[in-house]
């Protein structure tokens, strides 16, 4: 809850911080057309950054730029180059993300999936039904392509449990090699395997999980 | 599709929304194509423990949503049926 409302705060003030820096920037853009010498104006604006030194400063450049040559393809190309890096920057920010999911089956006739958040919170059931673990959290990422995923388990036992204990109880309980998830688990002190990912796929399938213990 | 009301089935439809012949069915999504069979697609929530893997979980709601389009009359206009499991929910969450 407080995540959100600190992500709403700070997405509230980001809105408010670019409307106000656009605002103002049009507002001195409109006012800049005018004429005369006054504080806001363009002879004003000229003044105030010296485009007289900087002209003086780069005018040699701009004149190679003007009569083309290498210069003008140098900055052609750089300007070309910052058009397409604002582009994708663009499509990163706004371009919608879509979660993927831990496929279990997929055929003509429809698929079986979950959500790597329900694989991640089953997982993390299974690993703290053991009394020897404090805390767990689990972490699925989904496959690209094909059926499974990735489940990354991290066990906090306590601090005078045995770790080798502890390990082999956790690699009992939550088991993979590929996420089609058998679980069978109904009380929370049953011994090996109640809730195992086992594998539909080869038996070569690597085995993804990885246990860390945290004391 | 009513998990809700079966109690044989470990299963909650409550995420996503749907619009089937007027009606509004949480956890469904159904889409019809030019030819008149529809895709069914359901977003579960698990009740935890299940009693079966998530697998064979899958298969027995698509078995059953099959038979009873078919005991309907529906079974030629069905076209895929997918399952996913959107949570999984302990007793706790569900008090």
């Amino acid at each position: 809850m407080a995540l959100l409302a600190a992500r709403g705060l700070a997405r509230l003030i980001a809105l408010l911080l670019s409307t106000t820096v656009a605002v103002t920037g049009l507002a001195v853009a409109v006012f800049s057309i005018q004429g005369g010498s006054s504080t806001v104006s363009l002879p004003g604006l000229a003044s105030h950054v010296r485009l007289d030194d900087l002209h003086a400063s780069i005018g040699v450049f701009l004149d190679d730029l003007r009569a083309g040559g290498p210069i003008a393809k140098v900055a052609a190309l750089a300007g070309t180059g910052a058009v397409l890096i604002g582009l994708l920057l663009a499509f990163g920010v706004l371009a919608r993300r879509r979660e993927r999911r831990v496929l279990i089956r997929s055929g003509d006739d429809g698929a079986i999936a979950a959500r790597p958040r329900a694989v991640s919170q089953a997982a993390v059931t299974v690993a703290e039904q053991s009394r020897d673990v404090l805390h767990a959290k689990a972490r699925t990422t989904a496959r690209r392509r094909g059926t499974g995923g990735r489940l990354r388990l991290t066990v906090y036992r306590a601090q005078s449990k045995d770790m080798a204990g502890v390990t082999a109880a956790s690699r009992d309980r939550v088991a993979t090699d590929d996420l089609t998830l058998d679980i069978s688990a109904s009380r929370a002190d049953e011994l090996a395997a109640r809730f195992t990912m086992s594998t539909s796929a080869p038996a070569t399938a690597s085995r993804a999980t990885n246990f860390r213990h945290c004391p | 599709m009513a998990s809700d009301s079966d109690p044989d089935l470990p299963v909650s439809g409550r995420v996503g929304l749907a619009r089937l012949a007027g009606e509004v069915v949480a956890g469904v999504l159904a889409v019809e194509d030019a030819g008149g069979r529809v895709d069914i697609e359901l977003h579960l929530a698990a009740w935890w423990p299940p009693q079966m893997p998530f697998e064979q979980l899958g298969e027995q709601i698509r078995g059953r949503l099959r038979r009873s389009a078919g005991m309907a009359g529906l079974g030629e206009r069905l076209g895929a049926v997918s399952v996913c499991f959107d949570d999984v929910l302990t007793e706790t969450q569900s008090a």
